[in-house]
């Protein structure tokens, strides 16, 4: 199926924003949640710092794949004043898209490495 | 304390977060803020407070600098768009009228940005030709030297022994063709006055290794090469043309050279001269009786076969080396040998100091490039009233910006014209100027790669120089400009941008000044050096004897004793001596000694020497220093005992506390003579600077000539006080003795001890040049910012003093606004050249690169004259009267 053009427009997307839409794509969270669930990933290099972040998500909001939420967890275990964002329907396309890049770009690794 | 601790985390953090565009820092400051918190909490109890300080500054240095950038992208797209053919022309005519109507402006600009860009061009043009051009042989990359490493003593040479050929040759897969060369030097005779002529010896296809065909005939081959094999050359194009007419007919008639026939067998292609000049090729004719596999006296050649990369090839070659070492442990143990590309070497000795030269001469041009930005900002903000008005009746602010940088393009296209006509002058003069080993045989000419590279400089130079103003007036709102020229909020933004232009230019300077300086004591260095023999009043010459007709050594030392005899008659000289292996001069030969009063050791261990055979009124004439024992006499003949003069450093290496004379030695050399006698020690002279004034020779030996025979000697003269020379008068002596010898390298000790050091008095020159442009660019600029300053705040001025202020206190607050910006750009020159200061370490001599004597007169002699281009400005501010400083708008 051929993506529309308004997703073309965001391939390929930088490895550290796909991260970011898969993290989000699990539930909405904050800065920090998504930064300990980025560095829950072992291939990744040293740790994930705001200016990094917050040039990522301010990329993404511009692009209208993430937005922010309106829904807050409970007070009890989480500080009320934290920003939370959330995937848009345009970001989980994206993200479907770049996921099936990906893949026909490991199956054609495959194809020529594996023996 | 904890809270204390956290208030300063974040107010630091705070800080750096500045590094980010502003609209970044207001939409997530505050998360970036508690994020960074968060990752501090977690650093407290892990540990790793430091690290997570450096990540996170380098963390916000490179995702600021990032986020800029795309925006500046943003900026410079919709500068071009929109762009039409009409809009540029229209451009361009205001960028022409706008320069004409401020000549003084303009031609400020475009001669100080001229200067910098040709400089800049011709230093390139000399990198270009020397590093940058191929050398002229098909397929250059291949071409691959090899070196002879002692791997015990850690030293390197260019030696490779006639055996070695043929090894390296056996690795066909590795090796297309392999040659043995080196330097010859015989007299050709038969065509007027004998001449001696530079040519090659080789071991055949040395035409074949750099991929030449010969013009005529053939090119030598490893068959000519043997012991008894006929006497064949083959001639360069020179020889052929100017002796032959450039006959076709050549080949198959013959030379005369040192005395005997040669048969012309072929012609090589134009332009090819190596090694070193030579205008003809001959072949080895070894005999490995007499020179085998520890004789080193040949410099190996090769082409790599098509496929072999360098890689392969130096494992290939370290395989055989290791071999040769178990096979011949004699000649080869400690020895590996190494590749290296014919590119590389030839560039070696010359790549840092043309680099160096390039930065430095990068270093003015980015001064000049400063200064004219600091002129076009003080004139941007000048006219911003003006700009705004344009911008309210309709300009888009974008469409004004771009015409700015119409007109700073403008300045440096005509900055470059002017550039390319004082690069050609420049590139001229410089290769007048710099010595002959900096150039060697590099075809320097304004290639199109130079012209490419000053185009770029002036397209880089407007970007430098034009953006700066360009983009401030494209970030302000016209409203901005409208509502007070003076003391607003632009001003003081661009008075700090102006400020960080003017530290940038006094740290360039400084650090060239440094460079300059380091120099100058390295020259001082090497004037102070004792090199151990006299250079004023002594004169010198080569002469060397033609095998064929003095054939063995006991008549070319006979030949040599009566010369000097007669020499020593003439009325110009109070001394005459004759040496092989005079000092600065190539044609020394090292060799193991073998210590007989000591036990013995196997040859790759036994220490080596340096050998010089000279004559008994050699020690004169040179001006060298007996230290013990004596000097060689006229009673040191062939069939008396054989003895030997040992130099300062063996002595006490090889014996220590001990009385050297009356020692026993052996050198392993032999050269005229069957076999090298045990020599005993009869003397001790003080050492000299043999090989390089900046190098120690290490331990050295010395032989009469009578009992070593060379059959070419350095005569040397030392002239009779008021006597400037004796050539004439040598010259006629010799024709007396032999009428077909000739005289060649006449020169001067002084001249010999000039040129040493020719290269490093030409690239201090340059930098001292260099430098002196940037301190007057600098100094220009520093008066400028401070004049520029004292200006826009006369009305200032003028209510301090009417209020009560001293002059004192005005004279300091104007002398403030220079001195800040150059202390700041001191600070930042000393931090630069301490860092870059390794990089200049191979140009030094006797001076360290971090020289704090140096670095203190450099910096002092900067901060007096930025205090003096900041006090004058600054002094008229504090004399100016109240009433009329009120009087200004």
């Amino acid at each position: 199926m051929a993506d529309s053009p308004d997703v073309q427009r965001h391939l390929p997307l930088h490895p550290e924003a796909f991260r970011i839409l898969l993290v989000l794509l699990a539930g909405d969270a904050h800065g920090y949640a998504i930064v300990k669930e980025l560095e829950r990933d072992p291939g990744r290099p040293g740790r994930v710092l705001p200016a990094n972040l917050y040039r990522r998500i301010r990329t993404l909001l511009g692009h209208g794949l993430i937005g922010e939420s309106s829904q807050r967890a409970d007070p009890r275990v989480d500080d009320q004043r934290r920003r939370y964002f959330t995937v848009t329907d345009l970001g989980r396309e994206v993200a479907r898209a770049e996921a099936r890049r990906l893949e026909a770009l490991v199956d054609g690794a495959r194809d020529l490495l594996v023996p | 304390m904890k809270t204390h601790d956290h208030a300063r985390r974040a107010r630091l953090y705070r800080l750096m977060l500045r590094l980010l565009p502003p609209e970044a820092r207001e939409e997530f400051g505050t998360e970036m803020l508690q994020l960074f918190l968060d990752r501090c909490r977690e650093a407290e109890e892990a540990g790793g407070m430091t690290r997570l300080w450096f990540e996170a500054g380098w963390d916000v240095v490179r995702h600021g600098t990032a986020e800029r950038l795309e925006r500046a992208g943003g900026h410079m797209r919709d500068l071009w768009r929109g762009m039409t053919m009409g809009g540029w022309i229209q451009d361009v005519r205001f960028a022409a009228r706008g320069l004409r109507r401020r000549p003084g402006f303009s031609s400020a600009a475009v001669v100080t940005l001229a200067l910098g860009i040709g400089a800049s061009v011709s230093i390139f043009s000399v990198v270009n030709g020397v590093l940058l051009t191929p050398l002229p042989y098909p397929e250059p990359e291949s071409l691959v030297t090899f070196w002879s490493v002692n791997e015990e003593r850690g030293t390197r040479s260019r030696g490779m022994a006639h055996p070695e050929v043929a090894d390296w040759r056996a690795l066909s897969s590795t090796f297309e063709h392999v040659a043995g060369y080196a330097r010859a030097r015989m007299t050709l005779t038969g065509f007027g006055l004998p001449e001696v002529v530079a040519g090659g010896r080789t071991t055949g296809d040395l035409l074949a290794v750099f991929g030449l065909n010969p013009t005529l005939g053939r090119d030598l081959t490893p068959e000519d090469d043997v012991s008894d094999g006929a006497r064949v050359v083959v001639l360069g194009q020179g020889l052929w043309t100017e002796r032959f007419g450039g006959d076709p007919g050549a080949v198959g008639r013959t030379v005369t050279l040192d005395g005997a026939s040669w048969e012309v067998v072929g012609v090589a292609p134009e332009g090819f001269d190596f090694p070193g000049g030579a205008g003809y090729w001959v072949p080895f004719y070894n005999d490995p009786e007499e020179c085998g596999r520890g004789c080193r006296i040949m410099s190996g050649i090769a082409r790599l076969a098509g496929g072999a990369d360098l890689e392969r090839a130096r494992r290939q070659v370290g395989v055989v080396s290791a071999r040769l070492a178990e096979e011949y442990p004699d000649s080869h143990r400690y020895r590996a040998t190494e590749l290296e590309r014919l590119a590389d070497v030839v560039v070696a000795d010359v790549e840092t100091a043309l680099w160096l030269l390039l930065g430095a001469v990068s270093m003015v041009l980015l001064v000049a490039c400063a200064n004219v930005a600091n002129l076009l900002l003080a004139r941007a903000v000048d006219r911003s009233a003006e700009v705004s008005l344009r911008a309210t009746l309709g300009a888009s602010v974008i469409r004004l910006a771009r015409q700015l940088l119409t007109e700073s393009f403008l300045m440096a296209l005509l900055a470059g014209v002017a550039g390319a006509v004082l690069a050609w002058w420049g590139t001229a003069l410089l290769m007048r100027l710099a010595p002959p080993t900096l150039l060697g045989n590099a075809d320097i000419a304004m290639d199109e790669s130079v012209l490419v590279f000053a185009a770029l400089v002036v397209a880089g130079v407007t970007a430098l120089f034009g953006l700066v103003p360009a983009l401030y007036l494209a970030r302000r709102a016209p409203a901005d400009s409208l509502n007070g020229s003076r003391g607003s909020r632009g001003g003081r933004h661009t008075g700090l941008l102006r400020s960080a232009l003017l530290s940038g230019e006094v740290a360039l300077s400084l650090v060239l000044m440094l460079g300059a300086g380091l120099l100058f004591r390295t020259i001082g260095q090497m004037e102070a050096v004792d090199l151990g023999f006299s250079v004023s009043g002594v004169e010198r010459f080569r002469l060397s004897l033609p095998e064929s007709r003095y054939g063995e050594g006991p008549v070319v030392a006979r030949f040599f004793a009566t010369l000097e005899d007669r020499l020593t008659a003439l009325p110009e000289v109070e001394h005459a001596g004759v040496t092989f292996g005079a000092p600065l001069e190539s044609g020394t030969i090292g060799t193991d000694i073998v210590l007989l009063d000591r036990d013995p050791v196997p040859p790759p261990d036994r220490p080596s020497v340096a050998v010089r055979a000279v004559s008994p009124g050699y020690l004169d004439a040179a001006g060298l220093t007996l230290l013990q024992g004596r000097w060689f006499t006229e009673d040191d003949r062939r069939s008396g005992e054989p003895v030997a003069v040992i130099g300062w450093a063996a002595a006490a290496r090889f014996y220590g506390d001990e009385d050297p004379v009356g020692k026993q030695i052996r050198l392993s050399v032999s050269w005229g003579f069957d076999e090298e006698p045990t020599r005993t020690v009869v003397g001790v002279v003080g050492d000299i600077r043999g090989r390089r004034i900046t190098e120690d020779d290490g331990p050295a030996a010395y032989l009469p000539n009578a009992q070593f025979g060379v059959d070419v000697g350095i005569v040397t003269l030392k002239l009779r006080a008021g006597v400037a020379t004796a050539l004439p008068a040598a010259r006629s002596v010799l024709a007396t003795l032999d009428p077909n010898l000739a005289i060649t390298n006449p020169e001067t000790m002084e001249q010999v001890v000039s040129r040493e050091m020719a290269a490093t008095r030409f690239y201090m020159t340059l930098l001292a040049v260099f430098s002196g442009m940037a301190l007057v660019l600098a100094t220009v600029g520093l008066y400028g910012v401070v004049a520029y300053g004292v200006g826009r705040r006369t009305r200032e001025i003028g209510i301090r003093i009417a209020l009560g202020a001293r002059s004192d206190d005005v004279t300091a607050l104007m002398v403030r606004q220079g001195v800040a910006p150059a202390l700041a750009g001191l600070c930042l020159g000393l931090l630069g050249a301490w860092m870059g200061a390794r990089a200049m370490a191979t140009l030094l001599y006797g001076v360290r690169p971090h020289d704090p004597a140096t670095s203190v007169v450099a910096t002092g002699l900067l901060f007096g004259v930025v205090m003096a281009a900041t006090l004058l400005p600054a002094r008229r501010a504090a004399r100016i009267p109240p009433s009329s400083a009120l009087r200004v708008d």
